[in-house]
């Protein structure tokens, strides 16, 4: 076990480094993973054992969390390559895309205040759509190499995430 | 001595030895337990032949009753009856809703629920360990053994602080806990394995107390818990509120005693039940101030009273359907659990929204535990069924940020078991100390969340501010808990923090209890056992001290010397304090032995000249008669 906690996700996936996956097959390999890791496989076991199978069952819902995420998926890839980006300093956007975002932002609070639950599914929607579109983007700079031109996307990316959160913790909250 | 023979191993014949493992529903109105037989799952029953154990303590002058000889005692001693503790679990007294009335006296100054009884105190942990006793008790009654281990149901929307409360309470009890299991979860596993049909399941789980929706998929042997939703504060004890204040207002009462209140609410129930299957319901009931109660009410009206309770249990549903990213159309099969889907109302509600008939095959009062069984019997090594269950944690769970917001680490609805690593570092120049607050649930604000623990990590090195890397680790296991450690990343001091929750009880104080709930006529007859050994011990100490005083001329070279070593050995260890009665009760006996044994030839010694001094000028009979 200690073996594949050295794997990097793509490797404990058995998938090949790059950003356009199929998320059928890493949900399936992440099923075989856990059947063979859980701790529910140990429980039997000496306690060094089952600590350890808890770590990797974590490492394994991690793993798939981040590989499942397009964001967390292409800032993972880009970190392997040698690429980090600082999506907590990077502030610099145009005017029309911040406007938006609090627009949004605006939006979500009233529905929330609303209690209004159709509406705030409305607005996840329309979310998700932009977050495709980005998303594509994306995946065509990773395809064609063009890594110099990918950050601007990803940190559009990384605000309809955000916003999609906030989307989710309000539906939590009503 | 007897060697232990081994058969070689390919030769072992024996099959394999099989292990007793229970599942139980504790619920908040009744509780189950189930196990698996000859690769059935089955409920066990009571000495009646009841299935169903009502969740009710009763703590009389010297007697703790439970089931539903405790549940006839509400009515006529409701402040020692405790019925639906399930609710008190890992809460404290402000958490109680203000607009329910309770018969009991609550301390109000403890930090979780506790409750003055005739028996004194008694916190919900020991109120459900009680019951989980009595389970217990039942399995062992009914399968002739005591099963090696135990799944516990809890439901899903339960936290942290009511999971650990839930926990301790079946340690308490002497059960051995496999794994705390979501409610609804195990209901999926019961019909999910029963007709291995592959799909998407929503469970719809009403209980007495709590509602929960959990939607999974079966795929390939693995029950994936795609998402968890419900209310905390909505169950079928709300439907026998609501028609209590009815009948209340139907029949112009008000101010009952509390005798009155617990007699109404038990009838309550019995109405809500009757319309199953009838059309209208009388109630007749004699109140203790010889006031009658004579009312009717009908199906149609029952619906109306009820109506926004069924209707507020469409939004968790919506919530669920949301999280897991699916539509209505996407469930293959709805899943209907706890009694209070029983009710029409609820049924038609539910097969309106879903246009789908609900699964109700197996006795939705008994598919818990049923499901729990099938785990517990996976999580011993009973069968060779390869299938795995990936759970979620309900609720995110946060740390608190500078202005008491709230900041998420973990997201609710996260498969576990989760890890997650966190990097702080310190604010100002030389700060050797941090505090972390841990929060869970799904508000921005700190204040809004429930406090799952507070502490402080002190050694972090004197550096620059804002240099110091401090790695904090949060892990929820497949049980759904917590623990938090921390590391300083930057110099290499470790300094490994263990997080104490800020509720309940410590491992410590169940130890205590643990220990001081084991037999006293157990102990009792230990202390008797080394009282004895002591009396005998002290005597020969004595008879032998008055033998050297009188005859020391009849002592050999060195006898003096051993028989002093031994008796002062032994004089030591009577004066030591005893922690384990047993042992020391054995040493004490050695040790009398051994002085026996190195002071019986001088006592040989003596004899001899004790009896011949004793013979001279004296006869027979005189020496046998002086001697008697």
């Amino acid at each position: 076990m200690d073996k594949l906690l050295k794997l990097n996700f793509f490797e404990l996936f058995s998938i090949e480094p790059v950003f356009n996956i199929n998320l059928e097959q890493i949900q399936n390999n992440m099923r075989e993973l856990q059947k063979q890791y859980h701790p529910d496989k140990y429980s039997n076991q000496a306690i060094e054992v089952a600590n350890q199978s808890l770590i990797l069952s974590s490492y394994i819902n991690e793993a798939y969390r981040t590989l499942a995420s397009p964001l967390l998926r292409a800032l993972y890839l880009l970190k392997l390559r040698g690429v980090e980006i600082d999506l907590v300093h990077e502030t610099k956007f145009s005017h029309a895309f911040l406007l938006e975002q609090i627009e949004v932002r605006e939006a979500i609070d009233d529905a929330r205040d609303n209690q209004d639950f159709d509406q705030l599914l409305a607005i996840e929607n329309e979310l998700q759509a932009k977050e495709q579109k980005l998303v594509q983007q994306v995946n065509e700079l990773f395809t064609s190499d063009k890594l110099e031109l990918i950050i601007e996307p990803i940190k559009q990316l990384s605000f309809y995430v955000k916003l999609q959160q906030l989307v989710a913790s309000s539906i939590a909250e009503i | 001595m007897a060697l232990l023979q081994i058969a070689e191993p390919e030769m072992s014949g024996v099959p394999h030895q099989r292990n007793i493992a229970i599942g139980i529903d504790l619920g908040t109105t009744n509780s189950i337990v189930a196990t698996v037989k000859s690769g059935e799952a089955v409920v066990l029953s009571d000495q009646d032949g009841k299935n169903l154990i009502p969740s009710v303590v009763n703590y009389g002058e010297d007697t703790v009753i439970v089931g539903r000889a405790a549940q006839k005692l509400r009515v006529t001693d409701p402040a020692n009856t405790i019925v639906s503790v399930k609710r008190f679990m890992g809460r404290s007294f402000a958490d109680l809703d203000p607009e329910i009335t309770y018969p009991y006296k609550f301390v109000k100054q403890a930090s979780h629920i506790q409750i003055n009884t005739r028996q004194g105190i008694k916190d919900s942990v020991q109120v459900s360990a009680d019951i989980l006793k009595s389970l217990k008790a039942l399995a062992t009654d009914s399968l002739g053994e005591e099963a090696v281990g135990a799944v516990i149901t809890v439901p899903a929307y339960f936290d942290d602080a009511q999971r650990i409360a839930t926990k301790h309470a079946a340690e308490l009890a002497g059960l051995n806990v496999l794994r705390l299991l979501n409610e609804p979860t195990a209901a999926a596993i019961a019909y999910g394995l029963d007709s291995k049909q592959e799909g998407i399941f929503l469970v719809y789980d009403l209980g007495g107390g709590t509602f929960d929706v959990s939607i999974l998929r079966l795929n390939k042997g693995v029950f994936e818990v795609l998402a968890v939703s419900g209310d905390t504060h909505l169950g079928g004890d709300d439907f026998d509120h609501r028609l209590f204040c009815y009948i209340l207002q139907k029949s112009n009462l008000s101010q009952l005693s509390d005798e009155d209140t617990a007699l109404l609410l038990v009838k309550s129930r019995e109405v809500k039940e009757q319309f199953s299957i009838k059309e209208k319901v009388a109630l007749n009931v004699v109140l203790s101030n010889k006031k009658i109660v004579n009312i009717l009410i009908t199906r149609v009206e029952f619906e109306e009273i009820v109506h926004n309770l069924v209707q507020k249990t469409m939004l968790p549903v919506k919530k669920a359907l949301r999280d897991a990213k699916l539509s209505k159309d996407d469930i293959s099969e709805i899943i209907m659990v706890g009694g209070s889907t029983r009710l029409l109302p609820i049924r038609q509600a539910v097969r309106e929204f879903f246009a789908k008939e609900p699964l109700t095959s197996i006795n939705p009062d008994e598919v818990v535990a049923i499901g729990a069984s099938i785990q517990a019997n996976v999580l011993v090594g009973n069968t060779k069924d390869d299938w795995l269950l990936l759970d979620v944690t309900p609720l995110s769970l946060g740390v608190e940020t500078m202005g008491g917001l709230t900041e998420k680490i973990i997201p609710r609805n996260s498969p576990i078991p989760v890890a997650r690593a966190q990097e702080f570092t310190t604010y100002k120049d030389g700060q050797t100390a941090m505090t972390i607050h841990v929060v869970q649930g799904e508000r921005e604000m700190v204040a809004d969340c429930r406090s799952l623990a507070r502490f402080t990590l002190r050694g972090i090195p004197p550096m620059v501010a804002g240099q110091p890397r401090i790695r904090i680790t949060y892990q929820i296991d497949a049980d759904g808990l917590l623990t938090v450690s921390a590391k300083e990343m930057s110099t290499g001091i470790i300094s490994q923090i263990e997080v104490k929750p800020s509720y309940g009880l410590s491992g410590d104080e169940i130890q205590s209890m643990l220990a001081e709930s084991i037999d006293n006529a157990d102990k009792d007859m230990q202390m008797r056992f080394y009282q004895e050994a002591v009396v005998d011990a002290k005597a020969l100490i004595d008879s032998i001290e008055k033998a050297i005083i009188q005859d020391s001329d009849l002592l050999l070279d060195g006898e003096m010397d051993k028989i002093s070593h031994v008796s002062m050995q032994l004089k030591v260890k009577i004066a030591r304090i005893v922690d384990d009665y047993t042992e020391a009760t054995t040493q004490i006996k050695n040790l009398t032995n051994q002085l026996n044994d190195v002071s019986n030839n001088f006592a040989s010694r003596r004899m001899n000249q004790a009896i011949s001094a004793s013979l001279k000028g004296k006869n027979v009979s005189q020496v046998l008669t002086e001697n008697e």
